[in-house]
Parts: structure tokens; C-alpha cells; sequence
């Protein structure tokens, strides 16, 4: 083994270790528990489900077979996400030697990978977002070592994966040809969209059901950074060290995007399309159709433009690199403080709120939600205080809801407020994204009840827990 | 929808303005870089050009830093 070698494999423990720190510690969180919600239905019923969400089934018949082997604890739930995300270290690696990188400018990219709090965000995520990107950096690298039969299944399995994919397709196809030069050379990727077809018809009416409720924004200038600095940033970063960190990532991505066009570096050019492309196309089809860009889907690109940047930092004089691993390294050091210090409050504190709730259920008690976003969670933690039930909806629902058909595939059951009984806890989670209409309709039913705890009170969130008894309303 | 929504959309434009403008200024970072390369100097000013503007981006960088933007980006959510 030699030095590199040393070097690299030290990298690949770090990032192991990192990875694996405190997995299992913060609770899952809205979008994590709706993973392990989906995968612990029988696969009918997931699929169902699916079909009125906006993901393709993939990593939620990956995770339905590991809570089958009794593995569906917050860690083992988080376990893929982690050795999808270690995967990528070796993939992006083998790319940069493929597309004949330095030494150094590899070890730079796939040291950063390792240690970035974006990467090990996603490392420990309950989510798709690492099969996807691992999936898309094996494309690449088979492509690569010209390995047709491999980039079909690889592309065929990130088809199954995440619908970004279509956006990675072109990107993918343009890399193909420039490696092959032969238009017949593009048969892989296009046998695989053709396999994926049949889920294109399920795409189409998971588009029609969720229309009109879709929470991705309209796309602004300020977004289209916000999804290329999120690449290098976790959602974690201390805020003190924030602009700092936003104006030295997007200046080396900058700076980098220039010198590949300078040196048309071959490999530069193909992951700076890989590194760009995508965003691209997605704030295209954003503009001209509907806003789908989402910054968590464009993981994938992220190791592309780690190369570019590792490229251009290293390739000057050596004081010139260590100018800009002094400049960057406390900044993803602090993102990566952050991670560990602020991800565990930010995905709430669900147990001890249930915990509470315990102490003072009484047989006959319901709960009755207002609207899906506690639904989900209390259905991991509080699956003992049963039965929960969510109040039907009013004329209008909060953005980002769920669909009538992935509630159906849920077994969640909604219920009037005429049809309450005379003891019954409410909780609500108020957002921005809420109605009026829901709002109203929870402020007349917490009128009559007594606040248990009160979990937000922000200028944009409301929250927490209410008990109604009959016996023991308020006087008005 | 309500007020919290228009407040959220106020926020996220706040948000939004304060990105583009991290972002035209890095851009202006690397187009003052790249600029001297094509400078009608001698090398050696370049050279020790260069070494200045590394200087005055390190002390930028650190006072930045200490200026300490916390309130500000947690309002917006940055």
C-alpha cells in the first residue's frame, strides 16, 4: 500500500466514523417518519401509498425488507442512508481516476466528501437522497470503464429511485456520448427509461393528485444559490459562520467553474456538467412548466463539483493549497460542529412530549390531530395512544399535504368534530403553510380545552398538545 | 392564505436577496482574481499582486467573522 493509499483509506475510516456517530440519537423527523411509516406496510398497501406521494418505490421496498428482518429502529432506519452515502467515497474516487484527476486533487474531493456536513446530513437521514447519489456517481464511473450492461441497471435502479433521475438522464446521456462518440453508444440509458415506463403512468397520477398542493415554491434567484451552496452546507452550520461560508464555497465553485472552461480539462468539463447541468435543467423546467427545484435532489452533483474544486485549489504552487485548505477547513469543521450540536434539536423532541402524554391518558382517551404533519411522527412515537384519529379537512388543505390516496394506503381515518367523544387530546402543529380555514378550526376546538404543553410559539409556528373534558370545560 | 404564510414569503424574500447578493460578491471576488492574470504589469507585480489580495481576503475573512451576522441570519433563516 502505498502513501496515496494510506491516505485514502484514512479518509474512507473517517468518514465511517462520522457517519456512524450519533445515528440513531435525534428522532426521526416528519419526512423520515413517513420512511419508516411506508416501509412497515405490507407491499400492496405501500405501494398504494406511494402512488399518491411523489417518490418512486425503490428505497421504500429497500427499508420494507429490513423492517421485515425486525431492523426498524431510528438507527437501523438510518443504516442504508449511511452506507449509501460511505459509497460514494470510493465512486467519486474512482471517477477522478478515471478522469485522470492529481492524486491530490482526488484525495481533496473524496477528503471533503467525507468530512462535508451536507454529506453526512443525508449519511443520516432516513431518505433516498444517498441510493440516489451513489446510483448516479456509479452511472458515471461505469460509463467510464465503458460498462454498458452496468450503466443500464445502475440508471434503471436511479429511475426506481428518485424522479430526478429524468433531470439526470440528459446530463448522463451528454457524458455517454462524449466518452463513446457514437449516438448507438447512448442504448443504455434509453433501454432503461424504457423499463421505467410503467412507472411513468403512476408518475402522471402522482402529479394530477398532488397538483395544486405542491409545496416547492416559485423559483427565485436567491433559491437557484440556495440549491448550489446547499451542496457544500448542511442545514446545521453555525449561524455565526454562515456568510463566511456562503461567499468562500461559491467563490471557489466559481472560480473552479472558470479555470475547467480555461484548461478544458476533459474530465473538468464532464463534471462540471454533471456539477451544474442538473440545476440547470431543473430551474428550466421550473421556469417553463411547474417549480420542481429541490435542492436535496441535486445531492448527486455534489462530488462533481467537489472534484472541480479540489482540482483548482491544488493545482497551483503548494502554499496556494494550504492558503485554501486554511480557508476552508473551519468552515466545514464548524458545519460539521453544527451537525452534531443543532440536528437533534432540529428534529424535535417528539418521545418526551409523548412521554408526558403517557402520564395522564386515560382508557377511553383519543387523539385527534389537526392536520397530517403530527399525524405521521405520533405514529412512530406514540403508537401505544391509540386510536388517533385526524380531523377531517376544511375547504382548503396545508400545502405539502398528504393525498387522500397515500392517507387511504396509511390506514389514517379522519374524523368530524361533530363525532368526538367527551374526552379527547388535540394537537396541533400550526405552519405557515396552513389555511385559514384550519386554523380557525383548531383555535374553536383548543377554545374549550386545557393547554397541556405548549411546544412552539414563534412568530411562524404555533404548537403543541391540548386536552378536552367535557366534565371539566371552561365557563365562557 | 394567512398572515403567517405572507410573513413566511417575506422572510424567504429576505432570504433570497441577501443570497444573490453573497453571491454577485463572489462572483466579484473571482472576476477580480481572474482579472489579474490579464493585467499589463510584470510578473513579478503579479506575483506579489496576487500575494496582497490573498492577505486582504484572509482579513476579510476574519472580519467577517468577528463582525458576527448571528441575529441577522437567524431572523431570516439563512
Amino acid at each position: 500500500m502505498n502513501r496515496v493509499d494510506k491516505i485514502y483509506w484514512s479518509i474512507f475510516a473517517l468518514g465511517a466514523v462520522l457517519r456512524l456517530i450519533d445515528l440513531g440519537h435525534a428522532e426521526l423527523w416528519y419526512d423520515e417518519a413517513f420512511s419508516a411509516w411506508v416501509a412497515s406496510l405490507p407491499v400492496d398497501h405501500l405501494l398504494i401509498a406511494l402512488s399518491g406521494d411523489t417518490h418512486p418505490p425503490l428505497y421504500y421496498l429497500l427499508l420494507h425488507s429490513l423492517v421485515s428482518l425486525g431492523l426498524d429502529s431510528d438507527f437501523w432506519l438510518r443504516v442504508p442512508s449511511t452506507l449509501f452515502s460511505l459509497a460514494a467515497i470510493p465512486l467519486l474516487y474512482g471517477i477522478g481516476y478515471m478522469l485522470r484527476f492529481s492524486d491530490v486533487a482526488r484525495l481533496g474531493a473524496v477528503g471533503f466528501m467525507a468530512i462535508s456536513s451536507a454529506q453526512i446530513h443525508y449519511a443520516q437521514e432516513a431518505r433516498m437522497y444517498t441510493l440516489f447519489q451513489a446510483e448516479i456517481l456509479l452511472v458515471v464511473l461505469l460509463i467510464l470503464r465503458r460498462s454498458p450492461v452496468g450503466v443500464f441497471l445502475a440508471m434503471l435502479t436511479a429511475l426506481y429511485t428518485h424522479n430526478y433521475a429524468l433531470i439526470y438522464g440528459p446530463v448522463l446521456a451528454l457524458i455517454l456520448y462524449a466518452r463513446e462518440r457514437k449516438i448507438t453508444s447512448l442504448w443504455p440509458l434509453c433501454t432503461a427509461v424504457f423499463f421505467w415506463l410503467p412507472w411513468a403512468g403512476v408518475l402522471v397520477g402522482q402529479m394530477r393528485t398532488i397538483s395544486g398542493g405542491y409545496w416547492i415554491q416559485q423559483i427565485t434567484w436567491g433559491a437557484q444559490v440556495y440549491a448550489l451552496y446547499m451542496q457544500f452546507l448542511g442545514f446545521a452550520t453555525p449561524d455565526q459562520w454562515k456568510i463566511v461560508t456562503v461567499i468562500s464555497f461559491l467563490s471557489v465553485t466559481f472560480l473552479a467553474c472558470v479555470r475547467v472552461i480555461q484548461t478544458r480539462h476533459t474530465g473538468g468539463l464532464m463534471m462540471l456538467a454533471l456539477g451544474l447541468a442538473p440545476l440547470s435543467l431543473a430551474i428550466i423546467v421550473s421556469i417553463g412548466w411547474v417549480p420542481i427545484l429541490l435542492f436535496r435532489a441535486l445531492l448527486p452533483s455534489s462530488g462533481a463539483l467537489y472534484l472541480i474544486c479540489a482540482y483548482v485549489l491544488t493545482r497551483g504552487p503548494r502554499w496556494q493549497t494550504a492558503y485554501a485548505a486554511m480557508l476552508v477547513l473551519p468552515l466545514t469543521l464548524s458545519g460539521l460542529f453544527g451537525h452534531y450540536r443543532y440536528n437533534p434539536i432540529n428534529k424535535g423532541d417528539l418521545k418526551t412530549l409523548v412521554a408526558l402524554m403517557r402520564l395522564e391518558w386515560q382508557p377511553g382517551d383519543l387523539i385527534l390531530h389537526i392536520n397530517d404533519s403530527t399525524v405521521v411522527t405520533f405514529h412512530r412515537y406514540a403508537h401505544d395512544l391509540r386510536p388517533q384519529y385526524k380531523l377531517s379537512p376544511c375547504e382548503q388543505e396545508p400545502l405539502g399535504s398528504l393525498s387522500t390516496v397515500t392517507r387511504a394506503g396509511l390506514g389514517i381515518v379522519e374524523i368530524s368534530s361533530n363525532d368526538l367523544p367527551d374526552r379527547y387530546w388535540i394537537v396541533w402543529a400550526d405552519s405557515p403553510v396552513s389555511p385559514a380555514c384550519e386554523e380557525q378550526a383548531a383555535q374553536t376546538l383548543i377554545a374549550n380545552a386545557r393547554l397541556y404543553k405548549l411546544e412552539l410559539d414563534s412568530k411562524l409556528f404555533y404548537g403543541g398538545v391540548w386536552v378536552y373534558d367535557k366534565n371539566q370545560v371552561r365557563s365562557p | 392564505m394567512t398572515e403567517k404564510y405572507n410573513a413566511w414569503l417575506l422572510l424567504l424574500e429576505q432570504r433570497d436577496q441577501l443570497l444573490v447578493y453573497l453571491a454577485v460578491y463572489a462572483l466579484a471576488i473571482v472576476a477580480a482574481w481572474i482579472s489579474i492574470d490579464y493585467l499589463p504589469i510584470p510578473e513579478s507585480w503579479r506575483v506579489w499582486l496576487k500575494r496582497a489580495c490573498l492577505i486582504g481576503g484572509l482579513a476579510m475573512y476574519l472580519f467577517t467573522l468577528y463582525m458576527n451576522h448571528k441575529a441577522m441570519i437567524g431572523a431570516i433563516g439563512l
